[in-house]
């Protein structure tokens, strides 16, 4: 099959809502007429019969129910109303899930260390941070290139769980060979430590399967009642894989330095394994479309030749690897992606989805308008300190720059936490009031 | 310009640790060695400022400063003063507890070591009572303090706090920087903040007096 008919089928199986129970004809009606307006948006083959409004909502249900953080974060029935309560009052075109309110029992029991979330240092009410640092030493890209699953179970597990700490201890499994070459490899798992860490794995798992069941039935919920999800899958740009959670930022930018070499080949050792997670992803939940958040690419954070060097070529390999598979890359670019644009031209017309952030898009509209579908970018400063009017005028604006025949998704330009609930209607309003193309 | 200038401008990390290497060989004033490299260091701000550099090359300019200064402590008089042996220290710079921001920090620390400042590095995410005793401990007389976080102004604003129950001997001074302005000055009680570290030196250099530079030739 050939990349675009694996594309339309995966868009047909998002579309046919098979295994939703609608709540009622209108439901399904609705559903199948929001997907199909994302799915013209992207696929640029002449636009929908409006501008499809999605906006990237972060904690947004959590703060606009009135609950906190912490209870979302631990309390999965209380997420569960704030998002259908989100959704149902304001009825976005598709609306983000759960993800963004992750389990906090869960990380408590592997006492996991690079991120404070409310009651593990921060308050209640705000949002979880992570905490940079070198998780992964300048030393061991060797140790990653050879063996990333090695690397990542043995070495990095140990640093980010406190209580997999034992992880250390494990034998390599690839020295699983001959009979005579079997038994030494699980002479670790007889330690009463290592023990240990497993139960500590098995009362994760459980608590990441009732988080997993709850954010289930809140897609079955919203789903039924005729809204589809944004996003199927997710996953990164091999270089914000390295120097998000591994390298850290200090060190990712010393390493393009102090050994390119050794970068380059690890981000290469890291690509088909970006591709395996966004296709794994987005084809268990048989939706086409894989979030992938851009971070260290941004407009003043690299050179041109750095993010032609070390941020683009990998990206761009996962991209493609995604779209061979049918899959539709939804990158949000964080900061600004001006100077960007001509080079990200570089890719299959209809196949991806640019969420920019500060980029300016009328001429994110010009250069890139007849490869991808782009999306964005009403400022959070807006948001948050605007009035409705103000976010209203602003949208207007977009819509005509932006939205002109179609190929866009109006959005904001970041994740929407805490801002005002008039604010957020009038962001979707507008797209209702004004996208219409016929 | 002189090549290590332009090395350090260049952000040649090797060539530069080579120069600094030499030059010391040669016998020059570890202060004008120093000065040479912030005249590197000056060059780098100058292009980030007019969009020719990238943030990539401040952090790097900074690591190769520090790396520099590695080299050269042994010769200067006024050692730089690293976490590992905290001894005396004319300033304690640190980002406070709950953010982890550190690039514009270490920036300013490696210019504040250029003037000849002996700067205690605290590091990230310090809580207010270690703050506290690191000022007690090498008697600094000027605490810096970075934050980018809305949400760690509140822990900035504690660390002020507990600064000012010292005894008015010390006469510690605090200086705020990072994502800051006048109300978040006022709002943590601190004596002075700034948006750019430049400024952030010509306000120690003021409240310290220029006593480490007499001994430049
Ligand atoms: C790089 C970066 C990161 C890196 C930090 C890497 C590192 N080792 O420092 C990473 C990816 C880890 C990160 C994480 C987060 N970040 Co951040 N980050 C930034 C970013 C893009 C740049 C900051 C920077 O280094 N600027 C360059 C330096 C040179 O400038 P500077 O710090 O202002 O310093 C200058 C002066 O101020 C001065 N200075 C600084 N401090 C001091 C102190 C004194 C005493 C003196 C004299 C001078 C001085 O010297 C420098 C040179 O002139 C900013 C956005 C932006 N454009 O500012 C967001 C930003 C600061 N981050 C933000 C956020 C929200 C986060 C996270 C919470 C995200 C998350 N949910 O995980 C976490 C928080 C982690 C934590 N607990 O701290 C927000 C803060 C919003 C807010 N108002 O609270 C920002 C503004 C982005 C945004 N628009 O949303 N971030």
């Amino acid at each position: 099959m050939k990349p675009e008919e694996r594309q339309e089928q995966m868009f047909l199986s998002w579309l046919s809502g098979k295994g939703i129970e609608f709540a009622n004809p209108q439901a399904e009606k609705d559903y199948k007429e929001r997907v199909m307006r994302l799915k013209e948006a992207i696929q640029l083959k002449g636009p929908p019969d409006r501008v499809p409004v999605c906006p990237l909502t972060g904690l947004f249900p959590v703060y606009y129910s009135g609950i906190t953080v912490e209870e979302a974060m631990y309390d999965y029935d209380k997420a569960a109303d704030a998002w259908k309560k989100y959704v149902l009052d304001f009825k976005p075109d598709a609306y983000v899930g759960t993800v963004f309110v992750p389990p906090g029992r869960f990380f408590e029991v592997l006492d996991y260390k690079i991120y404070r979330w409310p009651g593990h240092g921060v308050p209640p009410d705000i949002s979880y941070q992570f905490l940079e640092a070198e998780y992964m030493k300048a030393d061991e890209y060797d140790t990653l290139i050879q063996d990333p699953s090695d690397f990542w179970l043995r070495s990095y597990f140990p640093r980010i769980f406190g209580v997999l700490k034992p992880f250390a201890k494990l034998a390599p499994f690839t020295e699983v060979l001959e009979m005579v070459m079997t038994c030494g490899s699980f002479i670790p798992f007889g330690l009463p430590e290592v023990q240990a860490a497993f139960k500590a794995l098995f009362a994760a798992g459980e608590e990441a399967c009732r988080w997993a069941a709850t954010g289930r039935a809140v897609d079955r919920a919203l789903q039924g009642r005729g809204f589809p999800a944004l996003v199927g899958g997710i996953s990164k740009a091999p270089f914000d894989i390295i120097g998000d959670t591994l390298r850290g930022t200090r060190g990712i930018i010393t390493d393009m330095y102090r050994r390119p070499e050794k970068l380059l080949q690890a981000l290469e050792a890291v690509v088909p394994l970006a591709i395996r997670m966004g296709v794994s992803s987005a084809g268990a939940a048989g939706h086409p479309l894989v979030f992938m958040p851009l971070h260290k690419g941004a407009d003043g954070f690299l050179s041109g030749k750095q993010f032609a060097t070390f941020y683009w070529p990998t990206l761009r390999k996962v991209i493609i690897g995604l779209i061979e598979e049918g899959m539709v890359p939804f990158l949000f670019a964080e900061g600004s992606y001006n100077s960007r644009l001509e080079i990200i031209r570089n890719l299959p017309r209809g196949r991806t989805v640019w969420l920019f952030d500060q980029t300016d898009m009328a001429e994110a509209k010009e250069i890139l308008g007849d490869i991808a579908c782009i999306a964005g970018n009403v400022p959070i400063t807006l948001l948050t300190l605007g009035t409705a009017d103000e976010v209203k005028e602003y949208c207007r604006r977009l819509l005509k720059t932006a939205g002109k025949d179609g190929g866009f998704i109006l959005s904001s330009g970041v994740a929407i936490d805490n801002i005002r609930p008039e604010n957020m209607r009038a962001l979707i309003e507008t797209a209702k009031e004004s996208g219409n193309y016929f | 310009m002189g090549p290590l200038t332009l090395a350090m401008a260049e952000l040649e990390e090797k060539k530069v640790l080579e120069l600094v290497r030499k030059a010391i060989g040669e016998d020059k004033s570890p202060l004008e060695i120093v000065e040479e490299c912030r005249q590197g260091l000056k060059i780098v701000g100058e292009r980030y400022a007019t969009g020719e550099y990238f943030l990539s090359d401040l952090v790097m300019s900074a690591e190769i400063f520090q790396e520099a200064l590695k080299v050269l402590e042994p010769f200067l008089s006024v050692a730089a003063v690293f976490p590992e042996n905290p001894g005396e220290a004319d300033i304690v710079f640190g980002t406070v507890e709950g953010d982890i921001h550190d690039i514009g920090k270490n920036i300013t620390i490696s210019l504040l070591r250029c003037e000849g400042f002996r700067v205690y590095d605290a590091g990230v995410d310090i809580p207010p009572d270690i703050f506290l005793n690191i000022v007690q401990e090498t008697g600094a007389r000027v605490l810096g303090l970075s934050a980018l976080l809305t949400s760690s102004f509140e822990s900035m604003r504690r660390t002020v706090q507990l600064i000012r129950m010292l005894p008015p001997v010390h006469g510690v001074k605090v200086l705020i920087g990072g994502l800051v302005n006048e109300r978040v000055c006022q709002y943590v009680g601190a004596d002075a903040w700034v948006r750019e570290a430049m400024e952030g030196v010509a306000i120690c250099r003021r409240w310290l007096g220029m006593k480490v530079l007499v001994s430049k030739k």
